[in-house]
């Protein structure tokens, strides 16, 4: 047995101890501070913006930049003789707003490329949040695709984003094909058969977001034959919530947890993601509950949920507003539900699929005022008042209904705040002099400290030292971080709780001795959402290591005497062009002189770093690359002087090296996939917390979606074509450079249907994989594919020679057991069909 | 098994890979111990979604998540523990005999190894080329100067003593990658 690592095995204890905190207690906290959401942003923006112009006018700008040819797919490119409009002449819900049409073109490889726009005057462009009617460049938004057997070219939901949701736009269009008989959209409205255009190109504009409208479309093609095409679609049970926005699903199956009966089902309710509600992380959700479906005809929860609850359940509520919820999971046998006592009867839904049902009320509805009467197939007739039948998750154990909690709405974000990094040890806290960058412009200031680092919830102990800095520039007095379009965040007094970030960087002094530096290279841009932004000066910050004299910086022109303050901190400012140099200190330590490469700097990043696959950013931004080095450096980020990169836009700052990283340790399902996706959601505004992003150019010009999803992949040789169904679009991608790399970026995140790829082998075969992502939820599964699960978990365990015995133990000691419990479902399933819904 | 057991057992059956990733990557043992230490305190406040995934998406997620700690560390040269502090989570400290052990199995001993036989296999010429331009960041006209020699040979020496050096590095990369 190999020897075990002390620190890996302190860290684990602590990490149960803090495990048994959060998931066993019921302690009361508040969540997160939420962030506001695209609406609430736009909003914030456009106020005074509508106040100032109570009439919509229209007036035309400048047209937007086109993609380069070099981002593009060489052959999925527009020809610009090719290009027509299709004439399609669609009107906006709103009336006077420019119509909508579809623009048609050919690619070099005999591709249709289509583009969404509006008409004004003759030509083709989009009205911005500004009002503002900007021409549309060839190749900008440009879909292209082949033709596929049995289905239409293209077919998309574009979403433009609003003033409000209301005033967003999803746009349905496509092109089904020369000879298509028929095409009939479904939304909110009900049904539409769209007027046709050349090669059967079609378009349906509906008021809010994808999400809101889920629309579909149904194309009968010339030989007859009928094709759906649906847009965020999910295939949750949903009920909706009582203020609108994101809807509620509700999600279970059997129970196959150790100790639970061979007739026990499992169901949980939680809010959907979507632009409403876009972070995982603040999502309300609800106990998941079980009970016996051949002993009781359902079990049910009828609860008010308050902001705060459920802390340390694994199912918080967060600082979401308060909700009465009925939900649980009935038998086969009940053939109706009807809840009473908040207005007028309603009928819920039973999903025949694991037996869910979900009712949200507002949150002042007291769930001792409900009924819900159960019509069972035979005839009779069960009422019930209160939660009943339920057995907790895990233990199953009766559930024992606690008190109605009183309402209460959420506490404001402002209220709620986030630890300091520790308050400065007294007469350790320093403000250098300002440092002038060599092209001028606002000086640098450096604030630096130590501090006691201790954990929450400890006040004894010795802690930790660490040394801490921070910089800005000084406006007003105080010491600020300049942001790119939007005022300065003030750097507060190291050591308050803040709800914003404070931008401290801390180091332990562990970690700062052995001759170990801190330091990274952050280059400042004039204009961070440029196609190839200039670079104005590079900062070099950190620490180094202490007790150090003597430091240099080597690798940017000569070696340079670095001002280290009494905090051993640092700051310099180099003229821009030193952005991807490959730096390091040299100093000198207990009489020695050291010049080992910076080991906290760049130096791991893989500097240099050349994309081999490419794709336009769907802001008019920097493009992204997609590169690997060896086996284990993949990056992505955006391509600067021909380098992968990380801009962060709003900090507008860019710093060499990817700023993301695609390990090779995508999601995936299959055995062996053809090509190893990932898809990651870029969030805006990272690392600036608690302020809210303002709007890009992009954003207000061309009504793009704040954040990206970024699909990365590697193929196998073989791969010809990789095809990227989403909500948004369908994109055919060829694998480019030595090592076979796809990457293509949308704007927004997609928050509901997961991609999908179908992969062109160049045998002929296609081959069809979801792409799952960061934050994707795998289907659910019978019990039939989770017994097949355990039996490949457990061979693959075994045959991994990587694996020592007792890890090998440690991984398949519960294994029989599992398969046991799901052997015993599957037995009361086949014995008692009919008796349980079906998964 | 409650959540807390199921949260401990993915520390056990993941830490090790987890933190031999990290410190593949930062090439320190201090600074990837607290990334793992944040990454897995980014874990259980998102157990409820990781309770919901099975045991492959479990840890895409928890490497997706090392990876992205480890791309802000290297943005801000400061490893952030905001997620450990709030869960008040002491972080170890590692004793010489943690960090020997840990760099073995990260492979890093055989790394430097490795890279000092390669280096001591090429000629003297070249590996001081390569001490000239790597190490001192001195540009090739000066390197060219010092070993007087043009400067596009002194070109060809780096070129030739870093391809050396790579395809030396590429196997344990790979293993690296293999193991985590």
């Amino acid at each position: 047995m190999s020897e075990r690592i002390r620190v890996l095995d302190e860290l684990g204890i602590e990490l149960d101890r803090a495990a048994r905190r959060r998931l066993a207690s019921r302690r009361r906290r508040v969540g997160a501070p939420r962030r506001l959401s695209l609406a609430a942003m736009i909003v914030v923006l456009l106020v005074l913006a509508a106040a100032a112009a109570a009439a919509v006018f229209i007036s035309s700008g400048s047209p937007l930049p086109a993609p380069r040819a070099q981002d593009l797919e060489s052959g999925g490119i527009p020809l610009p003789s090719t290009v027509h409009l299709a004439g399609l002449d669609v009107a906006d819900p709103e009336a006077g707003a420019p119509r909508w049409d579809l623009r048609l073109s050919r690619s070099s490889s005999g591709e249709t490329c289509t583009a969404v726009g509006q008409v004004l005057d003759g030509q083709f462009g989009i009205v911005g949040l500004d009002h503002v009617f900007r021409v549309l460049p060839l190749g900008g938004v440009d879909v292209c695709g082949f033709a596929a057997p049995g289905g239409p070219v293209l077919a998309g939901a574009r979403v433009f984003s609003g003033s409000s949701p209301m005033e967003a736009r999803t746009v349905v269009n496509g092109v089904a094909g020369a000879g298509t008989r028929s095409v009939t959209a479904y939304g909110p409205e009900g049904a539409r058969e769209l007027p046709l255009g050349p090669d059967g190109s079609f378009l349906a504009v509906y008021r809010g977001y994808v999400e809101d409208i889920r629309p579909r479309v149904v194309i009968v093609t010339g030989r007859g034959t009928t094709r759906t095409v649906s847009f965020a679609q999910s295939s949750a049970f949903e009920a909706p919530d009582p203020q609108g926005g994101a809807p509620w699903q509700i999600s279970g199956g059997p129970d196959i947890e150790p100790g639970a009966y061979p007739d026990e089902n499992c169901v949980q309710a939680n809010r959907v993601m979507d632009h409403s509600n876009p972070f995982f992380g603040d999502t309300a959700e609800a106990p998941e509950i079980c009970g016996r479906l051949a002993t009781s005809p359902l079990f049910v929860m009828m609860r008010r949920f308050v902001p705060g609850d459920g802390e340390g359940s694994g199912f918080p509520w967060g600082n979401n507003p308060a909700r009465t919820l009925i939900y649980g999971a009935a038998a086969p046998r009940v053939s109706s539900l009807t809840l009473t006592g908040a207005g007028p009867a309603r009928t819920l839904q039973i999903d025949r699929r694991g037996g869910g049902f979900l009712a949200v009320l507002d949150g002042h509805v007291d769930p001792q005022s409900l009924s819900l009467t159960a019509h069972l197939s035979g005839g009779a007739v069960v009422t019930y008042t209160r939660s009943a039948n339920a057995l907790a998750w895990r233990t199953n154990q009766p559930i024992v209904q606690p008190p109605v909690p009183a309402y209460r709405e959420p506490v404001p974000a402002a209220q709620i705040t986030t630890p300091s990094e520790g308050t400065p040890i007294t007469g350790t806290l320093t403000q250098d002099a300002p440092v002038r960058g060599p092209a001028g412009g606002q000086p640098w200031v450096l604030r630096s400290w130590r501090s006691i680092y201790r954990s929450s919830g400890s006040v004894s102990g010795p802690g930790v030292l660490q040394y801490c800095f921070q910089f800005g520039v000084i406006e007003n007095g105080a010491l600020v971080l300049p942001r790119t379009g939007a005022a300065p965040i003030t750097l507060n007094t190291p050591g308050h709780p803040t709800n914003e970030s404070n931008e401290e960087r801390c180091n332990s002094a562990q970690i700062l001795t052995h001759r170990t530096s801190q330091f990274s290279v952050e280059s400042y841009l004039a204009d961070p959402y440029a196609y190839s932004p200039t670079i104005l000066y590079t900062i070099v910050s950190g620490q180094a290591p202490l007790g150090s004299t003597h430091v240099l910086l080597i690798g940017a022109g000569a070696p340079r005497p670095l001002a280290v303050d009494a905090n051993d901190a640092f700051l310099i400012v180099l003229p821009g062009r030193y952005w991807a140099n490959r730096m390091h200190l040299a100093y000198t330590l207990d009489g020695r002189t050291h010049g080992i490469p910076g080991r906290g700097g760049i130096s791991q990043r893989g500097p240099g770093l050349r994309p081999e696959a490419r794709a336009p950013d769907p802001d008019g931004g920097a493009p992204w690359g997609f590169a690997e080095r060896g086996s284990s450096f993949n990056g992505f980020g955006r391509i600067v002087e021909g380098r992968i990169a990380g801009i962060e836009e709003a900090r507008g700052t860019v710093t060499d090296g990817p700023g993301n990283f695609s390990e090779g340790t995508g999601l995936r399902l299959g055995v062996s996939p053809q090509v190893q996706f990932q898809q990651q959601p870029e969030e805006e505004n990272e690392g600036i917390a608690g302020h809210v992003a303002p709007l890009t150019r992009a954003q207000i010009q061309r009504r793009t979606l704040p954040g990206r999803t970024i699909i990365t992949g590697i193929a196998e040789p073989d791969v010809v074509s990789v095809t990227i169904t989403t909500p948004e679009d369908v994109r055919t991608l060829r694998p480019s450079g030595v090592h076979h790399l796809i990457i293509a970026v949308y704007a927004g995140v997609f928050h509901q249907a997961s991609p999908t790829a179908t992969i062109l082998l160049n045998d002929g075969r296609t081959v069809t994989e979801p792409i799952l992502g960061f934050e994707s939820r795998l289907p659910s599964r019978t019990p039939e594919q989770q017994l097949q699960d355990v039996h490949r978990q457990q061979t693959a365990v075994e045959h991994d020679p990587q694996l020592t015995l007792a890890q090998r133990r440690s991984l398949t000691e519960g294994l029989p057991a599992w398969a046991r419990i799901i052997r015993l479902r599957i037995a009361f399933e086949r014995s008692h069909r009919g008796l349980l819904p079906v998964p | 098994m409650d959540d807390a057991d199921a949260f401990s057992e993915l520390y056990q059956r993941e830490g090790e890979a987890v933190l031999v990733f990290l410190t593949r990557r930062t090439l320190d043992v201090e600074v990837a111990l607290e990334l793992t230490a944040e990454t897995f305190a980014i874990a259980l406040t998102s157990w409820r979604k990781l309770s919901g995934l099975a045991d492959e998406q479990r840890r895409a997620w928890l490497f997706t998540v090392a990876a992205r700690r480890f791309g802000r560390y290297l943005r801000r040269a400061s490893v952030e523990r905001r997620l450990v502090a709030r869960l008040g989570i002491a972080i170890p400290c590692a004793g010489a005999d943690d960090i020997a052990l840990i760099e073995q199995r990260a492979g890093l001993g055989e790394l430097r190894t490795a890279v000092g036989r390669e280096l001591s296999l090429l000629s003297s010429e070249q590996q001081r080329a390569l001490h000239l331009r790597v190490v001192e960041e001195r540009p090739y006209d000066e390197v060219a100067a010092t070993l007087g020699v043009s400067e596009q040979a002194a070109r060809a020496r780096v070129s030739r003593g870093l391809r050396a050096l790579a395809r030396t590095l590429e196997p344990y990369r790979a293993a690296g990658e293999g193991s985590s």
